[in-house]
């Protein structure tokens, strides 16, 4: 079953038009849909170009942990999972691999100074009361849709730093 | 005001006029039953820390969904701010933009939750029946490319107004009342954060009364007098007086606020004597009771005489010009003391009040007043404006989201 899982896994990141045959196995192999997993309270840093990031609540109501491996909008050409660690006294910002691990009946809050998910190419202003839709994907290889709306917010202007070897660089979340 | 005032030249000083009542779209819909727009009662005592625990007074929840929008119906609040918004977005998009943020602002701030993207969360943990809400001008509806509703007419310059645009007419309102100063604050610097790239404020009219009180519930003003006592009570009689009955879907069970300025010169009225500024309003000063009755919700009666065989409320008096029409409307004033930058304090009522159509209520009773009122002697209007309230957001919606669809 798990290494049916990552098998799927893999073949969801290597071609986008691989995700659809992915998702049309995905209910009968799964037991949890993507029904289990609700993004509530989503937001986006309002931009004019550049970068931005998403925040909201992942909640998951099934008894299995389910991880977020990535996610995609239209409103920006690359993504990342990002998230927020201390490293000599400062606060940066790094890429977060393994995605986020949502555990069962439990939730991952994405918030400024936290994980996120980075929006690292935007395709066009992101403006205060618009709506962003974006896509997670799952570790089940099923996929989960909400809208995030565009707010104005003056903080989380986090050092990033791109690679876990490389040194913190500054770079604005938006 | 320093000359003597006779009770002859206030009985002289007045000729009743007929209102006419003409009938506009907005009053001839349907007749519609609405559910109250319930709050859902105070929550419950946080036990533990008396100290850490807001009073139970003011953890009070006003709900934001529903029929009509809150702060109207809903009972006063102590404190208020009006923040009167132009848009800087005149599209479509940011104007539906604008009444999205605000409408999910107040949704979580009235239930005493943090907005998104909220810098300063703790700042919203007690609502204290917070309301806000959101109201059209008619410019929006230029914005809009649409004709404003017939009940939301241009309201005319009355004969003793002295309109200042600083205090004019807005393309929106976002009406604030919470009985907690902090909260009121946080929600106000909230909406004016969310808002700031597609509207800025043009005004924000802030004020205050002396105690919460319910629907019906009069305050003092600040020349005294009980203010506010004859308001529609009840559910029936505000679909009469307040609700919007007919029209388009976001305008049934809405309603139309008329917001005035009006200048007080204390330093005048303070001369003259307690009974003589009785003549002027028609009421007593101590219990609010119209002069000829004997408590505050009396009816005023024209027709009551005094032991001379005098008409006991004069007929220039505020209470009897705004009477002598029979048009209703529902009043919810707050006071306000600004000071100008020489020290000296300007002080004056934030006249509120909430109609189906001005036309056949406000622009009537204030046309008589304007022309006859006694009390013109000692107040002034600097500040008019209209908005429409769209009826009440619906669960997971926005305030006037039929408008966009």
């Amino acid at each position: 079953m798990s290494r049916f899982r990552m098998s799927r896994f893999r073949m969801s990141i290597a071609a986008v038009a691989s995700a659809v045959a992915v998702m049309s196995i995905a209910p009968a192999a799964s037991a949890h849909d993507a029904h289990d997993i609700t993004v509530k309270d989503a937001w986006v840093k309002t931009a004019d170009s550049g970068m931005s990031a998403v925040f909201g609540t992942i909640k998951n109501r099934s008894g299995k942990a389910i991880t977020v491996v990535s996610a995609t909008t239209p409103a920006s050409a690359m993504t990342q999972l990002h998230e927020v660690v201390m490293k000599n006294g400062a606060m940066v910002m790094q890429e977060k691999k393994a995605g986020f691990r949502v555990p069962a009946r439990g939730k991952v809050v994405l918030k400024p100074g936290g994980n996120h998910i980075m929006l690292m190419q935007l395709t066009g202003p992101v403006t205060a009361g618009k709506l962003i839709p974006v896509t997670i994907r799952l570790s089940d290889g099923s996929t989960v849709t909400f809208k995030a709306v565009g707010k104005p917010f003056a903080a989380g202007n986090e050092t990033y730093q791109p690679s876990a070897s490389g040194s913190p660089m500054p770079m604005s979340m938006g | 005001m320093t000359d003597t005032l006779s009770r002859r030249g206030l009985l002289l000083g007045g000729a009743v006029i007929a209102g006419s009542t003409a009938i506009t779209a907005c009053t001839t819909g349907g007749q519609a039953t609405f559910a109250p727009a319930s709050p859902s009662g105070p929550a419950a005592p946080t036990p533990g820390d008396a100290a850490a625990a807001p009073a139970s007074s003011s953890s009070a929840i006003v709900a934001f969904d529903g029929d009509h929008q809150p702060g109207i119906d809903t009972p006063s609040p102590l404190l208020t701010t009006f923040l009167g918004l132009d848009l800087v977005d005149r599209t479509s998009d940011g104007l539906e933009a604008v009444l999205r943020l605000v409408s999910d602002d107040a949704r979580r701030l009235m239930n005493g939750e943090p907005a998104l993207a909220d810098t300063e969360p703790e700042n919203a943990l007690d609502p204290a029946s917070l309301t806000i809400g959101i109201g059209l001008g008619r410019p929006a509806f230029t914005v809009l490319g649409v004709t404003p509703p017939a009940c939301l007419p241009e309201i005319p310059a009355f004969r003793t107004d002295a309109l200042s645009e600083r205090w004019g007419q807005t393309d929106l309102v976002v009406q604030v009342g919470c009985d907690n100063p902090l909260t009121l604050a946080h929600a106000v610097r909230m909406v004016e954060k969310d808002v700031a790239p597609l509207a800025s404020v043009r005004w924000a009219q802030e004020g205050f009364r002396g105690t919460p009180a319910g629907t019906v519930g009069a305050m003092r003003n600040l020349m005294g007098q009980v203010d506010g006592t004859v308001n529609p009570r009840g559910e029936a009689d505000l679909d009469e007086v307040v609700w919007i009955s007919g029209g388009p879907a976001w305008l049934v069970g809405g309603t139309v606020l008329v917001l005035r300025r009006i200048r007080m010169n204390l330093d005048a009225w303070d001369a003259l004597e307690p009974r003589a500024k009785e003549l002027v309003v028609g009421r007593r000063l101590d219990t609010g009771a119209p002069l000829g009755g004997s408590q505050e919700t009396d009816p005023v009666d024209l027709e009551a005489t005094d032991e001379l065989g005098l008409p006991a409320i004069p007929l220039g008096s505020h209470v009897a010009v705004a009477h002598s029409g029979g048009e209703r409307i529902l009043r919810r004033p707050f006071n306000y003391v600004l000071r100008r930058a020489d020290g000296a304090a300007d002080s004056g009522l934030l006249f509120a009040a909430y109609m189906r159509d001005p036309a056949t209520s406000f622009i009537p009773m204030q046309e008589r007043l304007s022309s006859m009122d006694t009390m013109n002697r000692w107040v002034e209007p600097i500040g008019s404006a209209a908005y429409v309230f769209p009826r009440g957001s619906r669960p997971d919606g926005f305030v006037g989201e039929e408008l966009f669809a």
